[in-house]
């Protein structure tokens, strides 16, 4: 296109050539005559060239410039040697360095306008991430500043049960040389607290059993003496207590199944307890439910249960539709606890338990729930449980499986051989006794479908951030998410159906509200204040990372440019008038004829 | 010029330790502020007289204005003789002579005594002060009334009141008035309130432990003069209510009176007199209380004799000493044993019994001390009782133990070579005894060192007394030779045997020390050797167990045959009832009060939350008022200011977490992922 308009006006300029150059040759007044020919070819050719671009390559040597810029945190002392001029992005930074660097509104747009800058080298705890994206295309060196002190990784699950253990780990990082003491604090009081020594990053791991229903701002405080160093924000909610529906299936009454009875009773479970007493003669009790018909089992009867609770003996007595009916709501997601009461079985899941007798002793003294000691058992356990490999223990006594975990389609099958654990409660150690039997039940029961279910992303969702969410709804239909009155609109996984993504933004820090179907959800947004070591760290090893990504080459300090310029058509333009100008002037002052 | 330093210097000295001391004393300032107010008043005083400025000029201009006989001319004493004109010499001839020699600061005197007057009541307030106000802070240590709980409400109503706390006859004490109502007080203490109104007031009440309510009467015609009393029989509070206006709440506290504690020194727990020991003990104990000892005896209980035949006796040793009410008393009794009629094998229990004078009775541990009878080894008590096969044995163990005390007795006497020989003679008897024991465990006599014969010989000689008391057994096996009889080898228990072989180990100790003429060294082992063989006839008693009671045969075929048609099959159901919700409605109110922090307003339902936990901290603070009373104070201004403050929050939210208490383990079920098809088939390739 381009090429054929050039040829067109080439072609027409020529013309015009010989049309004019023909003109001034026949013309009478011979004055100037060689002149005006050049005047005329210089007002013709001008002509063209102010249609025809004209582009000039002309190369240039520069010498490479490094960008230096300067992030919250670098040491002033180490840039004393540095020649160049610092730039820094970050405005808080702005009465420290007032004079002596100079700010820069806009990353992107300063590397764009200097092209001459080739390598940046960032100073202090590293830029924003959003800043740090900008740099993709250029070399980074980066000169860290030393390890922030304080929190520098912290991690704790913010929606728990009520009365769950809440732990919160993580690392500090104390460059002081005095020890400081890292405490939780919440209700007037310190939770739980540990020692961070002097002159090292230790990791903390602090524990407390929830006592309050709903949510609650703890805070982790760093104090050395009666100074505190740092104080960050724990904020907590708990989730609504659920009960479940348990089934308990006995080849006899026992205390075993007596003392699991009242347990579950009185902390309000749905009980339904079936002890066979003779032949085909059952006793039947229904705690905190209605009754229904329990005589026959089926897999209607199962598919409302969470947990199915039956010894050996009761479900080798099962008949083979029963036990088909069993092994089919386990597969659809019921949770079945096994006591296991002999090694010599035929049946499969029995078997595959690979029993073995355990070795004589008098007390079982050593028996452990993951980290968790239990009391002494004045029993012993009479045998014990193979390790397989598609199993977790659950239950240890010193090195050998007690009780196990495994799964079976979308269920779970858990395995005792503990025989007597109420001797547990007989002696008094209840809270061993709820605690071994909360491990079973809730390794066991049928998980819920989950009712909403909000996350933050991210680390400490801080205030001016863009906030990620993902939400887990009950149903796979698109949530109404309001925020201050404003609806939000969310994206569906691609995988789970039930899950969405959106995001948000706040500029207030603290408890934050959504209304998610109508029902209200809370998220904390912490300030700009909280966790700044941590998100420092944080930068810092970005930063690492990606100046190992994209490491300065060492080369000459001068690069050859090439740069293609359009030469401007004013100048063409002033030639043609110029040109013109002459023959028109020339014309007026030696016009003889 | 020295004259005014000197007085500026007492000055500032002066001012700085009055106020100084009165500033440690009012509000309890360091020793800095001394140092500061002496810089500020030196530096006032340096600014109105600035002492370095003062020059020959000053003097002169000074000696002008205030001798006027001078005629303004002091100046001219100053300039050099040469300059002076011929008046001026004149002049400084005249005034020359009249030059004031004393009193030329006249008009500083006063301010001198002024400034001396300062510094010395200065002085005297810094040395006195600070002397009161240590005073009074070893006071409030050591009252237990400490009249320094600061801060206390009082309805403006209240013009004044006293209270009276007369503490019980046992502390001794007189009694006291405070112009407190936070009462700390000894338990039974008797405390009466006098309140005096500054108007009429109609209804007076006084609520105790929110529960229980007293109206009083006025005492006077005005109604303005208020009179109640009380037994301070137990911790809590109290409030006052005023035509309906509720005061804030005050702390009783009760201090109990704790029984009399005894701590023996000596002897230990368990004591044990052995042979030879002096049967003698001394009892040292310490005895504190709280108020005053009134009394505290040794009780003392022997047990003599032995198995069924156990007498016991009991007797009250009283300390000779006065206890006379004091706080702290060391007790010290030494008991002789013997005059109490103890005697070897016995045993001593005793415990200290005291009484304070609340008339609290406290006793000590039992403590116990028993003699070592010797006579219980030497005893023939077990060789009668018949059913051991081995009686003739234990004598001859005895019997060597007395021969070889009585060869030690006669040591003295009898020559070494006499000694040796019987000595070695008591080694063979050991030998011979070893041997026959031996034959228990099968080992065989004859082929031991020396020979049966000789041996056996040595024996007779010395147990010829004994032989006929041996049985027919013991006759026969003379004529028989048994000692292949494999039941001897078993005839025994394994653990009887290896007392056996124990003792026979400490047979051979004995013989060998007998052989090289120790025998001193040797009776240890022969003691031990019979306390073994004394050991075993306990041991060999006989058990017969119960026989068995037998059943008919169970026929298994018929098991679990039987027609149940017409038996009923047990059912029951039960629901739990609602218990009280107070945990739950208290660990949601936690939550809130932990939200509120903001400064927040609370809402009308969360105020009906705060009104439902006021309830179970009442009851909490009737009992723990020093832990509680502080929590429902603040609960209180939380229910009545409209904003929160965080400190009252703290204080709530500490004490209701106190009040939740640790939570059961529940299990509860985990939330999973979705219920769609697609995770469903995923699990169903998990199934093996």
């Amino acid at each position: 296109m381009a090429m054929e308009f050039n040829l067109y006006v080439l072609a027409a300029c020529f013309l015009l050539l010989c049309l004019l150059a023909y003109q001034e040759v026949k013309r009478a007044n011979k004055h100037w005559l060689i002149a005006r020919l050049t005047a005329t070819l210089l007002a013709v050719v001008t002509l063209a060239l102010m249609a025809i671009p004209i582009t000039a390559n002309y190369e240039s040597r520069q010498h490479n410039s490094t960008l230096i810029l300067l992030t919250p945190g670098f040491n002033a002392d180490s840039l004393d040697h540095l020649p160049q001029k610092r730039y820094f992005t970050d405005e808080t930074l702005a009465p420290l360095l007032k004079g002596k660097a100079n700010f820069i509104p806009d990353l992107a747009y300063h590397l764009a306008a200097t092209p001459a800058i080739k390598k940046v080298s960032v100073y202090g705890y590293g830029l924003p991430d959003e800043e740090l994206k900008k740099l993709e295309n250029i070399p980074l060196e980066f000169h860290p500043a030393e390890k922030p002190s304080g929190i520098i990784a912290c991690h704790w699950n913010d929606q728990l049960h009520e009365g769950e253990t809440l732990t919160v780990q993580g690392q500090y990082h104390n460059s002081s040389p005095k020890a400081l003491n890292l405490k939780l604090m919440g209700f007037g009081q310190t939770l739980d607290s540990a020692q961070i020594t002097a002159k090292a990053t230790a990791k903390f791991s602090l524990q407390h059993p929830l006592r309050q229903k709903g949510r609650a701002l703890l805070k982790l405080v760093a104090l050395q003496g009666k100074d505190t160093l740092n104080q960050e924000l724990i904020p907590i909610q708990t989730i609504a207590k659920t009960s479940l529906k348990i089934t308990i299936l006995g080849s006899s009454p026992g205390f075993e199944y007596n003392f699991l009875k009242r347990w579950l009773y009185e902390n309000r479970y749905q009980v339904a307890l079936r002890n066979r007493i003779s032949k085909a003669q059952y006793s039947i009790e229904f705690l905190n439910r209605t009754s229904f018909e329990l005589n026959r089992l089926s897999t209607q009867l199962f598919q409302k249960e969470d947990v199915l609770l039956i010894d050996q003996q009761e479900f080798e007595n099962l008949s083979t539709p029963e036990k088909q009916a069993v092994k089919q709501a386990v597969g659809q997601g019921l949770g079945l606890i096994l006591l296991a009461q002999q090694p010599n079985s035929t049946e499969p899941w029995i078997k595959s338990l690979n029993l073995a007798a355990g070795k004589k002793q008098e007390k079982i003294n050593q028996l452990s729930l993951q980290q968790t000691k239990l009391a002494t058992l004045p029993e012993q356990v009479p045998f014990l449980i193979g390790n397989i490999a598609d199993q977790q223990a659950l239950v240890l006594d010193g090195a050998s499986i007690v009780a196990v975990q495994r799964l079976y389609g979308k269920g779970n099958i858990v395995a005792t051989t503990l025989p007597q654990s109420y001797q547990w409660s007989l002696a008094g150690h209840q809270h061993d006794y709820a605690l071994y039997w909360t491990t079973l039940l809730e390794a066991a029961a049928r998980a819920k479908n989950p009712t909403y279910l909000l996350q933050a992303l991210g680390n400490a969702p801080g205030a001016g951030n863009r906030l990620n969410f993902t939400l887990a709804t009950p149903a796979p239909t698109v949530p109404l998410i309001n925020h201050h009155q404003q609806s939000l609109s969310s994206k569906q996984n691609m995988l789970f159906d039930n899950r969405w993504q959106f995001h948000d933004w706040s500029f207030q820090p603290g408890w934050q509200s959504l209304t998610i179907n109508g029902q209200k959800h809370y998220f904390f947004v912490f300030g700009k204040e909280n966790w700044q070591a941590l998100s420092a760290n944080q930068r810092l090893e970005r930063h690492i990372a990606h100046a190992a990504l994209h490491t300065p080459t060492n080369n000459s300090p001068e690069t050859k440019i090439l740069t293609q310029k359009i030469v401007s058509k004013w100048w063409f333009f002033i030639a043609f008038v110029f040109a013109a100008g002459f023959l028109w002037f020339e014309n007026r002052l030696y016009n003889k004829n | 010029m020295l004259l005014l330093s000197l007085q500026g210097l007492a000055l500032s000295l002066g001012i700085s330790l009055l106020t100084g001391s009165l500033a440690k004393y009012i509000f309890g300032t360091g020793n800095w502020f001394y140092f500061a107010i002496f810089a500020l008043v030196a530096g006032v005083f340096l600014c109105f007289h600035p002492l370095w400025k003062i020059n020959e000029q000053h003097i002169v201009r000074h000696l002008d204005c205030h001798f006027p006989e001078l005629e303004e001319s002091t100046g001219l004493i100053l300039k050099p003789q040469a300059k002076l004109g011929t008046l001026e010499q004149l002049q400084v001839g005249k005034i020359e002579p009249l030059l004031p020699k004393k009193n030329i600061f006249n008009d500083l005197n006063l301010k001198n005594w002024i400034s001396y007057a300062c510094l010395m009541v200065g002085l005297t307030t810094y040395l006195f002060i600070p002397a009161r106000t240590i005073h009074s802070a070893t006071d409030q240590e050591d009252a237990v009334h400490a009249n320094i709980r600061k801060e206390e409400k009082v309805l403006p109503q209240i013009a004044s009141y006293t209270v009276e706390i007369t503490p019980p006859a046992y502390t001794g004490k007189a009694s006291r008035q405070q112009n407190q109502l936070y009462l700390k007080a000894e338990l039974d203490a008797k405390a009466v309130w006098s309140i005096r109104t500054n108007k009429a007031i109609r209804n007076f009440r006084v609520f105790f432990n929110e529960v229980e309510q007293i109206r009083l009467k006025p005492l006077n015609q005005d109604s303005t003069l208020w009179n109640f009393s009380r037994k301070l029989d137990k911790q809590g509070f109290y409030q006052l209510e005023l035509d309906g206006k509720k005061s804030d709440l005050y702390q009783i506290e009760v201090i109990p009176d704790y029984p009399v504690k005894i701590n023996i020194i000596q002897p230990k727990p368990q004591h044990t007199i052995d042979i030879g020991e002096r049967m003698h003990i001394s009892i040292k104990a310490q005895l504190n209380d709280d108020y005053g000892i009134a009394g505290a005896y040794i009780s003392a209980t022997m047990a003599s004799g032995k198995g069924e035949s156990v007498s016991f006796t009991e007797k009250k040793l009283p300390f000779e000493i006065s206890f006379a009410n004091r706080k702290s008393i060391a007790l010290q009794k030494p008991i002789d044993l013997r005059s109490l009629g103890m005697k070897p094998g016995d045993e001593l229990y005793f415990f200290i019994q005291a009484q304070d004078n609340k008339g609290q009775l406290s006793r000590s541990d039992v403590y116990m001390v028993n003699i070592v009878d010797t006579a219980e080894l030497m005893s023939m008590a077990g060789m009668t009782s018949g059913v051991n096969l081995v009686p003739e044995y234990f004598r001859s163990q005895r019997q060597i133990i007395l021969d070889t005390e009585k060869l030690l007795g006669e040591r003295s006497s009898i020559s070494t070579a006499d000694f040796n020989k019987r000595s070695n003679g008591l080694a063979i008897d050991q030998k011979l005894l070893r041997l026959r024991y031996g034959k228990f465990l099968g080992e065989e006599n004859e082929t031991s060192i020396g020979g049966d014969h000789e041996d056996h010989d040595e024996h007779d000689g010395h147990d010829h007394g004994e032989e006929k008391f041996g049985d027919v057994q013991a006759i026969m096996d003379r004529y028989a030779h048994k000692h292949d009889i494999a039941e001897d080898a078993t005839f025994f228990e394994p653990d009887i045997k290896a007392q056996l072989k124990a003792v026979l180990n400490e047979m051979w100790k004995s013989e060998l020390q007998l052989r090289t003429y120790k025998a001193q060294e040797a009776l240890p082992f022969e003691y031990k050797a019979l306390r073994l063989l004394k050991d075993l006839q306990q041991k060999s008693r006989a058990y017969v167990a119960k026989t068995t009671v037998k059943t008919a045969a169970l026929k298994n075929e018929k098991r679990l045959t039987g027609d149940q048609d017409k038996i009923l099959a047990p059912r029951q159901n039960a629901n739990l009832e609602n218990k009280d919700d107070s945990r739950e409605e208290l660990r949601t109110l936690l939550s809130l009060l932990n939200l509120h922090r903001d400064g927040k307003a609370f809402a009308t339902n969360e105020k009906a939350l705060l009104q439902s936990a006021q309830r179970d901290l009442i009851k909490a603070a009737s009992s723990h008022p020093e832990s509680y009373l502080d929590a429902l104070k603040s609960l209180r201004s939380l229910t009545q200011t409209k904003f929160p403050r965080p400190k009252d929050l703290d204080v709530v939210a500490k004490a209701i977490y106190q009040l939740i208490g640790t939570i059961p383990t529940k299990p509860q079920p985990q939330t999973g992922g979705t219920a769609k098809q697609l995770s469903d088939r995923y699990f169903n390739h998990l199934k093996n």
